[in-house]
């Protein structure tokens, strides 16, 4: 039976951009002072092994090829031209800084971007509609004691504005073909005490989250809210069981089923972890559709207590495990994932079946219940 | 442009060594002469690029020689030609013999059988790039992007092999110097871990580049490497392949190009790696007996040579501190950046001789997502991934191949 493509989302993560297109630094020489290397050894990996920038040829190759996913999901009878959105799940930059994301954001929201005096590259305007849902990564207020930098120099391009703020949740619904979605927004990041200071307390702060109680509290709330047909933050949504509510939140809900269950590098370099997501989850289980969170820079698609789960991994970062995931929402209001993924010279579709995935939409009940990832390929 | 090798000799054994060094730089020719009285046709052709080798190992009459010298000389003084003599076997040989007026180097014939002959000629031809009007187009850009990448790696290398000498700990760190060791990037070791990344972390750049621009522009040109074109002349897209003369015939390419929008610095630093570069690349491409990991080790030798030069040459200071390294800011004007962009420059020219050899070692070399090179012969094909002509073919074109 043909299920045509509705709507399609552009998911990306982990964009790692440094201040400029030239400069794709692996230690920000402006950022990080030289003793640093001499602080605890965990800290100094942590910024040897995972503040590289962006990747140039990645940034450079990546509008053009997404321009080729179009071509392939036109031939798949999806009508239009470009994505209904796009949504970018943290860590846009790899030091908040304005020229991170005066790069980043002419990048996104323009057709070239001119790196030098008569030199360009294409940018991602033409890409995508101009809905543009971000939310912050641990690395945009790295060392900083809050998000106003990145919500004064980034989010003003985003569709949600300068929300979620520290330690908050933020609704927003929006109509996607003729499907409604429910996105939740949750900053679950931990700050440093005093602006830009590095010291022992950043093994706390640096690269783990935690859902506050008042966080969980505010959440809860707000889906009740929500689910009795209320306006919460810029939400509301006409019929709740039949909405696709997804939570975008940076951290990993469940460390051990992205990247197994073995200690792994990052574990050992700083706690990656987000305590008390994964309980929150749990809980809301019976009124989520989807999770997608980025951070461990390692795709996977998982179940968490019924509820799918993806992992983006970053998707331009140099020496990253770099791709992104494309949702296409089907008229019977099903979801197939597909994911792209960089290999050396250029992006190819990902052919792993594990993240090749459709997920049925299933009416949400206040009773828990289970919805099934089939590891089916992208066939409709 | 190319460089000339005049040389005025009796003897073929003379004039057949250095046509075979010769043979294996694109935009090199050497020009036996055994009769005095050709030379005025070279005249004209002469340019301070030029090489003029006087053999007065024995061959020629004094009368022969004199009048030689006399016009090797002229062209030294009016175009600027650099003249070496071969002096006959000595006892004791020695490299460099007390000049003659007019003579810019003196060689035993026993020279030319030594290892190192080749890297002194090779030495006389390169003295500086030759600044030519011709633009390097595509590979400038992809020069641009590598300096900008290779310096991003060299930041990394040398934030994991810097030292520090504070004696208590994080507190004193903080305002205690830390200084980059003295000589940490002419240290070998320092640049065999450097070369190592340049040449698995360029390449990439490259053939984004030549995808970029087949999408956008339809065509490209790159130096050393050839041209690029996409066509539908047979209905279908296909992609033409013109390959430059090295690469095809595993040569030195030419290594002549605009300094135009170079800031002065930079065309300094990139002179710095003359003639170190080109005879890295003849020792790449020339000898056979080389190692699988040869690129990587010649590269490594050869910004250790760089690296001495860049040194002195940039006000470097021996504990450089914090602040400076913040400095590379602008990357153009910081020793960190000069470096950085000569080891891209370096690292272009290796990758594609490396590249050149291996075609001539496998018959095939593939690169993933882009295409595979095959050689039957003297010929060089290449042939598309169907993943790049779907890549093409999604993305109309930004502009006229004629703008």
């Amino acid at each position: 039976m043909s299920d045509p493509i509705q709507s399609t989302i552009l998911v990306m993560s982990d964009l790692h951009f440094g201040a400029d297109f030239l400069l794709e630094a692996e230690i920000d020489p402006l950022q990080v002072p030289f003793w640093l290397k001499y602080t605890a050894p965990k800290v100094r990996r942590f910024f040897e092994d995972r503040c590289k920038a962006h990747d140039m040829a990645i940034v450079l190759n990546l509008p053009k090829y997404l321009k080729k996913v179009l071509r392939q999901l036109k031939r798949e009878e999806f009508a239009r031209s470009k994505f209904d959105l796009l949504v970018l799940l943290g860590d846009l930059a790899t030091y908040a800084n304005g020229g991170s994301y005066s790069f980043l954001g002419q990048y996104l929201s323009q057709a070239k971007y001119q790196y030098a005096s008569e030199k360009s590259i294409s940018g991602l305007k033409d890409i995508y509609n101009g809905e543009l849902i971000a939310i912050p990564g641990n690395h945009d207020k790295l060392l900083r004691t809050n998000l106003d930098l990145f919500h004064s120099k980034f989010s003003p391009r985003t569709t949600n504005g300068a929300q979620p703020q520290p330690h908050k949740s933020f609704f927003i619904s929006r109509i996607v073909g003729s499907q409604e979605f429910l996105f939740v927004l949750l900053e679950a990041s931990k700050y440093a005490s005093v602006d830009g200071k590095l010291d022992f307390s950043a093994l706390s702060h640096l690269a783990s989250g935690e859902v506050t109680k008042d966080l969980r509290d505010e959440v809860t709330a707000k889906f009740s809210e929500i689910r009795n047909g209320h306006s919460v933050d810029n939400a509301q949504v006409k019929d709740f069981g039949l909405a696709w509510k997804i939570i975008l939140v940076h951290y990993a809900v469940d460390d051990r089923m992205v990247l197994g269950p073995a200690p792994q590098p990052q574990g050992l370099v700083l706690s990656h972890r987000c305590n008390g997501l994964d309980s929150l989850i749990k809980d809301l289980a019976p009124s989520l559709n989807l999770v997608l969170h980025g951070h461990l820079h390692c795709p996977r698609i998982y179940n968490h207590h019924g509820v799918p789960v993806i992992s983006t991994t970053t998707t331009t970062q140099k020496d990253g495990v770099n791709g992104f995931f494309v949702m296409k929402l089907l008229t019977s209001g099903d979801i197939v994932i597909d994911h792209h993924r960089w290999n050396v010279n250029g992006f190819m579709k990902d052919e792993t079946a594990e993240l090749s995935v459709r997920i049925a939409r299933t009416p949400a009940k206040d009773s828990r219940q289970s919805k099934t990832v089939s590891k089916q390929a992208a066939g409709q | 442009m190319p460089k000339a090798i005049v040389v005025i000799s009796a003897n073929k054994s003379v004039a057949d060594n250095i046509a075979d060094i010769s043979s294996k730089f694109a935009s090199v020719k050497a020009l036996h002469i055994t009769r005095l009285d050709y030379l005025k046709a070279y005249e004209a052709r002469v340019s301070s690029e030029d090489l003029i080798v006087l053999d007065a190992s024995g061959g020629l009459s004094p009368r022969e020689l004199n009048d030689g010298l006399i016009w090797a000389q002229t062209q030294r003084k009016v175009f600027g030609a650099a003249v070496l003599r071969i002096e006959p076997k000595v006892t004791t040989p020695k490299p460099i013999q007390v000049l003659s007026e007019g003579v810019d180097a003196a060689y035993s014939i026993d020279a030319l059988q030594h290892s190192n002959w080749p890297n002194e000629l090779i030495g006389w031809l390169y003295r500086r790039f030759h600044s030519v009007n011709r633009r390097m187009g595509d590979s400038e850009d992809v020069l641009r992007f590598m300096g900008g990448r290779a310096t991003s790696v060299l930041i990394g290398e040398l934030f994991g092999s810097s030292e520090f000498d504070a004696k208590n700990g994080m507190q004193e760190a903080q305002t205690d110097s830390v200084a980059l060791r003295k000589d940490v990037i002419t240290d070998i070791q320092f640049n065999w871990g450097y070369a190592e990344r340049i040449l698995y972390e360029l390449p990439p750049l490259l053939w984004v580049c030549v995808s970029e621009a087949l999408a956008s522009t339809g065509r490209c040109e790159f130096e050393g490497l050839g041209k690029f074109e996409r066509s539908y002349a047979t209905g279908e897209l296909s992609i033409l392949f013109a390959p430059d003369m090295s690469f095809a015939n595993v040569m030195v390419p030419d290594l002549s190009f605009s300094v135009v929008g170079l800031l002065q610095k930079t065309a300094d630093a990139i002179n710095i790696s003359f003639p170190h570069l080109p005879v890295t690349l003849y020792e790449l491409l020339a000898n056979s007996n080389v190692e699988k990991r040869a690129s990587s080790t010649l590269l490594a030798n050869l910004l250790t040579q760089i690296a001495r030069v860049t040194v002195n040459t940039s006000n470097y200071q021996s504990n450089q501190r914090i602040p400076e390294f913040g400095e590379f800011a602008d990357a153009t004007q910081a020793w960190i950046g000069l470096f950085g962009r000569v080891a891209a420059f370096a690292g272009y020219y290796v990758t594609l001789a490396a590249a050149s050899r291996s075609l001539r070692e496998n018959t095939e070399l593939s690169i993933p997502m882009i295409g595979t090179f095959s050689r039957d012969g003297i010929e060089v094909a290449f042939k598309p991934t169907p993943e790049l002509l779907e890549f093409i073919d999604a993305n109309p074109l930004e502009r006229s191949v004629s703008g």
